[in-house]
């Protein structure tokens, strides 16, 4: 079996091609320049062969017509994992990597003889904040969103959906926030709760001195997270156990029994020192501003006053070991 | 294959990317929604300049023209001039080619649509292909585009107060930027409302295009006419929850490639045309030409309880009938000197609402259906007499009277579609459609004539096929030509009978072209041949010629008398009591049928001039069925079907007076034997 993966010098990808490389035959890897960089680091897998393109490009590889088809008629599994996930980028940006580059990589699917099932990775950010439910096998009407990363990645699994094929299966997997590995090494780039954390390590001086720390958030708003690296083996798994069956499934990939706001501030609580108490204040404009002076993005916020909880049934059906991975055990490594 | 980049400005999620067969090229059609955003529009097309055959930009602010001079707004200049190397089109050439076009004839052809109806425009500058071809409509104009652009509580009304307002707020236009949150609501619900909003929500037929509309709150459509360019599946069902009343789309072949915009298809004439030549309005009056594009009105229909209406105009049927009125009732006993100076007075009066007939349910589909009686007020001597277009003024305002009650069609009953054109002009002016009904009523005296074949008992009747012979005499006017068509279907042989022999030549072809293997004789002398038929249909204008001897018939014959005066007159009829004379077929109703008046005849039978409107109000066929005096084989055959699927059924045969009872059957049968047996012997 022969995979196409996009995205495997992101954070996500890097895992995923230690995977895969384990087991299929050939790993083909979707690159924007074939530099000596790039070549280093996959040279060592062995199985694993550069594809000059992008993702933004019409027709996505950009190498030799007769190349291109022969490559193509090999690939069994492609796993679309390429995205920009920045809070803070442009909506042209993102729009661009996300809903241009899922619609060019929909369209390469079409000549692929072969192909077997489309992995497409979106995320649980498609899920709108003022719901109490994200079921697993529908997206949910949406049209207001604050941030262009979700506004993009909400049209990109649209196109999926709509773009259902005959031939092959299609999966999508919502991860939640990727938080770093679990085994210990660092976070690539600020995100998620790290943000938050920042923030706090910034201010530590300041907010020692508080009697009480008022803060604009929902308590009970749950925290979606998973390691990267329990994400790329679940994915792993997943794609090894697929029957190629149904035509479409959704999978959420989020760790057990996950954090609410309420107890992950007890955390950094314990972490950082802190005597004062957390003071859930309802959404204004001067906590925005003091969330502005403390560097966490305001694209965050719908984050923190969430009140989604997720559905897990299909995961849970095909996926039992996401089980194991709880948030007790690795929430270590975000207040190392 | 040739790629084709289209942008959505004005839409949200409508991304796709597919290969569209167009006229037997294939492309690949590109398409992003970028949803207002003009840096995200002008990255799209910096990145993909030179990488695709044609970029097509839709919904963007269109170039407004006026006499002088033009307003275009810098976003959409500085879009059409990011490429450097792709060309860019917008669909501009043909909505200004296509669009007046296709309404004007429109709106010949289905004048009901604008007939005194209040047209709206959402923003005539947006959509100023529309403004010139609707304006000289005549119909009363509303431009919100104060309102739509700039949120201002007035409305201009006709297209030079809306140049000056473009000219004068250029400036202010120029810095807006295009942006979805500058729409303001249309389902303005506080207290206080919009006066420019509520003037506009007055209007009966409001025109947009799909990109203004798109994103506005749509409940305000409930009930409404649309004018719209072009019409995408998603878009229809929008409007279907809105509850619009009727689409009428511009552009409607083009809902077999759903995914095609004006756009894409200046697009495509664009590659067809090649890379350093641009489109211009010839190409586009080429594609019209070739294609035959034209309009369509989609009516949208939300399956409900709601019931159908329609409405139906009668008249007093003589002066006796004047005092059936309510307010005359009780002078009813008294009233025959007076007959004469009421049937006076009361041609002075205005139309009015007389009853309703509920409780028609359709056998097909369940339609709920209830008529509007209205009634005009004169005899059909005063009818006859009066000048037409008093008559026409009357019955006009009686359609619109019927269209405010909701009723989506109008009938002519008895002489109310006689009198001048027969129902043409009124057509033409009310803003319900208008049929005669006349259709029905030769179905139906053809079902009566059969039936009465039958009953008799002579002719012998073969799976459909009637083993016998049928004479239409006037065969080459318009009722006559109908049936003997639709009769040498079902019978051995047929004869036609007509004073002008050239014509009979003419109609004989006509039939064996329909029928090949039909028997038909022709003669110009109908006495020729009574003797050997066993049906005869008179339909001639000889206003009370004798065109028959009765006393040469076949004894057992039916003689069906479509003319009006009848050919055979009361008294001849009795000289042969072996001969059966009858008029016409009366239909009755599917459902349990209320009726809140008196129409003349018993139980629920109705004419079927009636049921011919209420036939198609039940099938939704809202369109003038049959007007004036002439009518059409296929509609008579297709009203036939609608007939049989709905249930309306023949129930009585009219005699010259009154309805023929089966005794009446029985005694002419007896006659005939005898008379047959005299004459064997």
């Amino acid at each position: 079996m022969n995979i196409l993966l996009t995205g495997a010098t992101g954070f996500l990808g890097q895992y995923l091609v230690k995977y895969f490389s384990k087991h299929f035959s050939t790993v083909y890897v979707l690159t924007r320049k074939d530099t000596e960089l790039s070549e280093s680091q996959f040279s060592h897998f062995g199985n694993v062969v550069l594809l000059k393109g992008d993702i933004t490009h019409f027709d996505v590889l950009t190498i030799d017509e007769n190349k291109r088809s022969k490559i193509l008629s090999q690939i069994d599994i492609v796993v679309h994992a390429a995205a920009l996930y920045d809070l803070k980028a442009s909506y042209s940006d993102c729009f661009l990597q996300n809903v241009v580059g899922t619609q060019n990589i929909l369209h390469l699917l079409k000549s692929m003889s072969r192909l077997k099932a489309f992995y497409a990775i979106s995320t649980i950010a498609v899920g709108d904040p003022t719901t109490y439910f994200l079921d697993e096998n529908t997206l949910p009407a949406r049209s207001i969103f604050e941030d262009s990363y979700s506004a993009t990645k909400y049209q990109a699994e649209q196109l999926i959906r709509e773009n259902l094929s005959k031939k092959f299966v299609t999966r999508i997997i919502r991860p939640g926030i990727i938080i770093g590995d679990s085994s210990g090494s660092k976070m690539p780039k600020t995100d998620g709760p790290y943000y938050f954390l920042e923030a706090i390590k910034k201010h530590i001086g300041l907010i020692k001195k508080l009697p009480f720390i008022p803060l604009s958030f929902n308590p009970k708003a749950k925290i979606p997270l998973i390691p990267v690296d329990h994400c790329a083996r679940f994915i792993d798994l997943l794609i090894s156990r697929d029957k190629f069956e149904n035509q479409i499934k959704t999978y959420h990939l989020i760790s057990n029994d996950l954090p609410n706001l309420k107890e992950f501030l007890a955390d950094v609580k314990i972490k950082f020192g802190l005597k004062a108490e957390f003071i859930p204040f309802k959404k204004n404009k001067i906590h925005d501003s003091i969330l502005k002076i403390a560097g966490i993005p305001k694209e965050v916020l719908p984050f923190m006053f969430s009140k989604l909880s997720y559905d897990k049934s299909s995961t849970l059906e095909d996926l039992p070991e996401i089980e194991e991975s709880t948030y007790s055990d690795f929430k270590k490594i975000l207040f190392q | 294959m040739k790629t084709i980049l289209s942008l959505a400005f004005a839409q949200d999620y409508n991304n796709f990317d597919e290969e569209i067969d167009f006229f037997g090229e294939t492309y690949r059609v590109i398409q992003y929604s970028t949803n207002f955003d003009v840096e995200l529009t002008e990255g799209l097309i910096k990145k993909y300049d030179g990488l695709c055959d044609v970029i097509c930009l839709s919904g963007i602010p269109q170039k407004i023209k006026f006499k002088k001079g033009h307003f275009l707004h810098p976003d959409t200049l500085r879009l059409k001039s990011v490429a450097r190397h792709t060309p860019i089109v917008d669909g501009q050439i043909i909505k200004d080619v296509y669009i007046p076009y296709a309404l004007r004839r429109f709106a010949i052809k289905t004048p009901q649509f604008f007939n005194n109806k209040k047209i709206g425009f959402y923003s005539a500058a947006l959509q100023i292909s529309f403004v010139e071809p609707l304006c000289e409509m005549g119909n009363e104009i509303v431009m919100a585009d104060p309102f739509f652009l700039m949120k201002l509580p007035f409305n201009l009304h006709s297209p030079k107060t809306l140049e000056r307002f473009i000219k004068t707020l250029a400036p202010v236009l120029r810095s807006m930027k295009v942006q979805k949150k500058h729409v303001p609501d249309f389902d303005n619900k506080s207290m206080f409302k919009n006066r420019a909003l509520i003037e506009f929500l007055s209007c009966n037929v409001l025109v947009g295009n799909e990109a203004n509309i798109n994103f506005l709150n749509l409940s305000h459509l409930k009930g409404k006419s649309l004018v719209i360019d072009i019409l995408s599946p998603q878009f229809e069902e929008k409007l279907r929850l809105a509850q619009v009343k009727e689409v009428m789309v511009c552009l409607p072949q083009l809902s077999i490639y759903p995914k095609i915009n004006y756009s894409i298809l200046e697009g495509i004439i664009q590659i067809k045309k090649g890379s350093g030549v641009f489109v211009n309005q010839d190409d586009v009056i080429k594609l019209v030409e070739e294609i035959k594009f034209s309009p369509e009105v989609k009516s949208i229909q939300v399956k409900t309880d709601e019931v159908t209406k329609f409405s139906f105009v009668i008249h007093p049927l003589s002066k006796s009938y004047l005092f059936k009125h309510p307010l005359l009732r009780p002078i009813k006993k008294y009233s025959k000197p007076f007959e004469k100076i009421a049937e006076d007075v009361a041609a002075y009066s205005p139309g009015f609402y007389y009853g309703k007939i509920g409780g028609i349910v359709s056998e097909k589909n369940g339609n709920k259906v209830e008529g509007l009686i209205y009634t005009v007020t004169e005899t059909p001597k005063k009818l006859l007499e009066a000048n037409p277009d008093a008559i026409y003024s009357k019955i006009i305002k009686l359609c619109e009277k019927a269209y405010d009650a909701g009723s989506q069609i109008m009938g002519l009953g008895a002489y109310t579609k006689i009198v001048g054109d027969a129902g043409v002009t009124i057509d033409r002016l009310s803003p319900i459609p208008v049929t005669t009904g006349n259709s029905l009523s030769a179905a139906s005296t053809l079902w009566a004539a059969r039936l009465a074949v039958l009953k008799l008992g002579f002719v012998v009747q073969d799976e459909s096929m009637m083993k016998g012979t049928v004479m239409v005499v006037g065969a080459t006017g318009s009722i006559g030509a109908v049936s003997a068509k639709i009769l040498a279907l079902t019978w051995k042989k047929i004869i036609i009978v007509a004073p002008r022999a050239y014509k009979l030549i003419e109609l004989k072809e006509e039939i064996l072209k329909i029928n090949p293997l039909a028997k038909i004789e022709v003669s110009t002398d109908a006495d020729n041949y009574s003797h050997e038929c066993d049906l005869i249909i008179t339909t001639t204008s000889g206003a009370g010629k004798s065109i028959l001897d009765i006393m040469k018939v076949k004894p057992g014959c039916v003689i069906c008398d479509v003319s009006r005066p009848f050919d055979i007159k009361e008294e001849d009829a009795i000289r042969r009591p072996d001969v059966l004379v009858i008029a016409s077929g009366e239909v009755t109703l599917p459902g349990n049928v209320e009726f809140t008046i008196d129409l003349g005849l018993e139980g629920n039978i109705v004419y079927a001039c009636l049921a011919e409107t209420a036939l198609l109000a039940m099938e939704g066929k809202f369109e003038s069925f049959t007007l004036s005096r002439n009518i059409n084989y296929e509609k008579v055959i297709e009203i036939d079907r609608l007939a049989g699927e709905h249930g309306v059924r023949l129930s009585q045969i009219m005699g010259h007076s009154g309805f023929i009872t089966d005794a009446e059957f029985d005694l002419c049968r007896e006659h005939a034997i005898l008379k047959l047996k005299r004459i064997a012997n």
